[in-house]
């Protein structure tokens, strides 16, 4: 009798918590966001903007596929597809939802899918983001919800590409790129409202969104706040529910505070000391190995992320966070006795002279300190030079006129996105074309291979032998995975992270306790 | 009269074309590859070489200028890379922000400025007066950045008082709007007080020890009097140039501020227009806040003349 007492007025609680939970999520309401970096336009096919991307891509525009937080493809706008290997090529067709409106009350089809790859692709437009689908060889629809992509060759990228490509969120048909440049439309969860350069920009709910029941919030605020004691004030002060990126000291701030949390995770973005490999001395294989034994990764996490179990030491071109992430930290362990041996052995046993180009980010600025120091221990003596951004393109990234640098490459899930350019852009006479300056025939063939093979068990063997090839090659220093904090009031709810860099707000929503 | 507001004039426009020109070249010579910056690292050659010829980078330089001078004069102020919005817009919309936080944070320097600067000269070498030497020493000192964020710890962190930041629309509601103009105004106003308030104090202390004053007193004109009409309007003179001077320095002073509070104003237009390396809006943005103080300058001059009879209008 107690018993069924004691379990009426358990489901009784668990009904009302139930209860109280949907409630709360479907209760809409308006999130204030704080991000750092204003978009660059809103049409995802003119603009290489990462924030562009970050706010539009999913919630306001959706491609044919997604990733999921675990880095896993999932259908989207097509529910299924399949796969055909054709005489030359590869034929990948892809069923559509139906049903599924444009914020502009339009019906989506397979019309939409032509003309927005017709338009990324468009030599006249001249994208940035069109080189990944160069393997494209057409596009055929074969009825309103049916639609054939056609490639040169094996291209196992193209799903990933598909999914995460800043120019792959659909488009309606006719739409001018003119008029998509302010006013982005799409079949995602929210719909565009307004964006007033330098101030904010609003998402309204799509009301008409073919999921059912999502999203949860009536209205998300974006406003832009480039510095970090300011968006913590303005987080502190009830002016924003939720701060994107924030560094780790304010996260530390917000750590004792009960009405905050901070959701740790990982920016997917290998921090490195990119060494120019095609120059004297770091042309020597023994010479590179040494920078590696005598670089202290865990000195450098604790010297630039406030509390050291939140950064991650990497040892390869990839984060953790990417499925395909080998863990060869241990190949170069800190050691500098064994550093100044390589050092001697490739002819220097009394260090040599370099310098480090630094890009203006803060973060970057105090790791070069912490690796001149750590260099100068074996020897090595570095003078630090920093660059503004503009100049750090120029002179580093593009006319390869450094020693070494520190830097941050942000990447994708595909590991094509990630490895194509840095390891296998070649010039005519077969030399590396990246700044890397890091050239290797065998690499380049086993990734021919990878982006060739579909098997997702054999893809992750070929990167993983590509990893270990290019560390053992000490073709770079990695350093860390740099954490990425997201600070929000308690009540916030639904935040994950994905492993693209696409802030998801459709299942964010806000708890009325 | 009109000889010298005509010389004045041909001043003014000769300042625009050297500015014009000086901004054309500055920004032109900064390193850094436009296009590479604008598309970013992921950018491929043809992708790069169609923007520099969208954006006329591959013209001569004498030709790029040409044709901006010639859009300028024609009311083309051209589109924001950055935006893709046209920068007549842009301009017209930050001004709404920038105008009325540079006339309240002047507003706010002159009326706490002068004041101050009045009670410190009559109260000269005692408690008050070095209370408001103190202020202004401190004025002087603290950088307007560092100042708004004091203010913003104070006035919204802890009494909740003033928004943290950004801007509610003139249109939404003008009470928001100068709520979220008051504390970056403020924070500038606060630091031009100081200057202002030294200025009136040791101009005011030089008039009251002439001649003219003297008789004045010795006349029986009460003390009040005196001050006012005598000697104020007189010690008015050079604080009017320093205004003038000064509204330059706070339109410079609107771009920390302005990102500071996220202002959606020109400064923080300018600025990052030049980090995103958004050429038209560099150029536009420049000139037009030269049009602002040089135009300024004129106006002080006029008012001087108004003010001072015997300045002599040579």
């Amino acid at each position: 009798m107690r018993i069924t007492k004691y379990i009426g007025s358990m489901l009784f609680i668990i009904g009302i918590l139930m209860g109280g939970l949907t409630y709360a999520q479907s209760l809409g309401g308006t999130l204030r966001v704080a991000v750092q970096g204003e978009p660059l336009g809103l049409n995802l096919i003119l603009t290489p903007s990462a924030e562009t991307y970050q706010l539009i891509m999913y919630n306001v525009l959706e491609p044919l596929l997604r990733y999921t937080a675990e880095g896993e493809l999932t259908p989207l706008l097509a529910t299924s597809y399949e796969i055909e290997e054709i005489e030359g090529g590869t034929r990948y067709t892809f069923y559509l939802r139906s049903g599924v409106t444009f914020h502009n009350g339009e019906p989506f089809t397979a019309h939409d899918i032509k003309y927005t790859f017709d338009s990324l692709l468009d030599p006249a437009l001249a994208s940035p983001n069109a080189a990944p689908f160069s393997f494209l060889r057409g596009i055929e629809i074969l009825n309103d919800l049916t639609v054939r992509f056609v490639t040169e060759g094996k291209a196992a990228p193209l799903l990933g590409y598909l999914a995460s490509n800043k120019g792959a969120g659909i488009i309606p048909e006719g739409s001018t790129m003119e008029a998509l440049k302010t006013h982005p439309i799409g079949t995602g969860p929210f719909a565009f409202a307004e964006w007033i350069p330098g101030d904010h920009l609003t998402l309204v709910k799509n009301p008409h969104y073919w999921k059912e029941g999502s999203p949860y919030l009536d209205e998300v605020i974006v406003k832009f706040i480039p510095d970090q004691a300011v968006s913590l004030a303005a987080l502190l002060a009830g002016d924003v529910d939720m701060v994107d990126k924030m560094v780790s000291e304010n996260a530390l701030v917000l750590e004792s505070d009960p009405r905050f949390k901070v959701i740790t995770g990982s920016m997917n973005t290998p921090q490195l000391l990119a060494i120019n490999n095609s120059r004297p001395p770091f042309n020597n294989v023994l010479v590179r190995r040494a920078l590696c034994y005598a670089i202290d990764r865990d000195e450098i996490i604790a010297g630039t992320v406030a509390r050291p179990k939140w950064g991650t030491p990497i040892g390869s071109h990839m984060s953790p966070l990417n499925p395909f992430y080998v863990d060869l930290v241990g190949m170069y362990p800190h050691d500098p006795d064994r550093a100044r041996q390589l050092l001697a052995q490739a002819g220097y046993p009394d260090g040599f002279q370099t310098t480090i180009c630094l890009p203006q980010f803060e973060f970057h600025i105090r790791t070069g300190e912490i690796i001149a120091d750590q260099l100068r221990e074996v020897g090595i003596d570095c003078s630090l030079q920093v660059l503004e951004w503009g100049q750090w393109i120029e002179r580093v990234y593009s006319q390869w006129d450094y020693d070494m640098t520190v830097i941050g490459h942000d990447q994708g899930v595909e590991p094509a996105v990630n490895f194509t350019k840095p390891l296998e852009r070649v010039q005519a006479d077969g030399s590396s074309g990246y700044y890397f300056q890091y050239s290797n025939p065998f690499l380049r063939e086993l990734l021919a291979r990878g982006r060739e093979t579909f098997d997702i068990a054999e893809r992750k063997t070929i990167y993983a032998m590509a990893q270990t090839i290019i560390a053992s090659d000490a073709m770079a220093v990695w350093i860390q995975d740099i954490p990425q904090f997201e600070g929000m009031r308690s009540e916030v709810m639904g935040y994950r992270q994905l492993p693209i860099y696409v802030l998801d707000l459709a299942r964010l929503y806000i708890s009325d306790g | 009269m009109a000889a010298y507001l005509g010389r004045r004039f041909i001043g003014f426009l000769a300042a625009l074309v050297l500015v014009s020109l000086l901004v054309f070249l500055a920004i032109r010579v900064v390193p850094g590859d436009t296009a590479q910056i604008i598309l970013g690292t992921d950018a491929d050659p043809s992708s790069l070489h169609a923007l520099r010829e969208r954006l006329g980078l591959n013209e001569p330089l004498y030709v790029q200028y040409g044709t901006w001078i010639k859009n300028l004069l024609t009311g083309r102020l051209g589109e924001s890379i950055r935006y893709g919005k046209p920068i007549g817009e842009l301009i017209a919309s930050r001004f709404t922000v920038t105008g009325p936080l540079a006339l309240l944070a002047i507003v706010i320097a002159l009326l706490l400025g002068i004041p101050l600067g009045i009670f410190a000269a009559t109260h000269r070498s005692r408690f008050g007066d070095y209370g408001v030497m103190a202020f202004s020493q401190f004025g002087l000192a603290v950088p307007a950045f560092w100042a708004g964020i004091l203010l913003m710890l104070l006035f919204s962190v802890k009494l909740r008082w003033f928004p943290a930041g950004g801007f509610t629309p003139w249109s939404k509601s003008v009470w928001g709007a100068l709520r979220s103009i008051f504390l970056p105004s403020l924070s500038l106003g606060v630091i031009h007080a100081a200057v202002i308030a030294r200025l009136t104090r040791s101009t005011l202390l030089e008039v009251l020890g002439e001649d003219y004053i003297r008789t004045a007193r010795g006349k029986g004109l009460v003390e009040r009097t005196v001050l006012y009409k005598h000697a104020l309007r007189n010690a008015l003179i050079p604080i009017i140039t320093l205004v003038g001077l000064q509204f330059a320095s706070l339109l410079g002073g609107t771009i920390i501020i302005e990102n500071v509070f996220y202002l959606p104003g020109l400064g923080r237009l300018a600025y990052q227009a030049i980090s995103a390396r958004d050429l038209p809006v560099v150029q536009d943005v420049v000139l037009l806040i030269t049009v602002l103080v040089v135009g300024l300058s004129v106006l002080v001059d006029v008012a001087y003349v108004l003010l001072d009879p015997r300045v002599r209008l040579e």
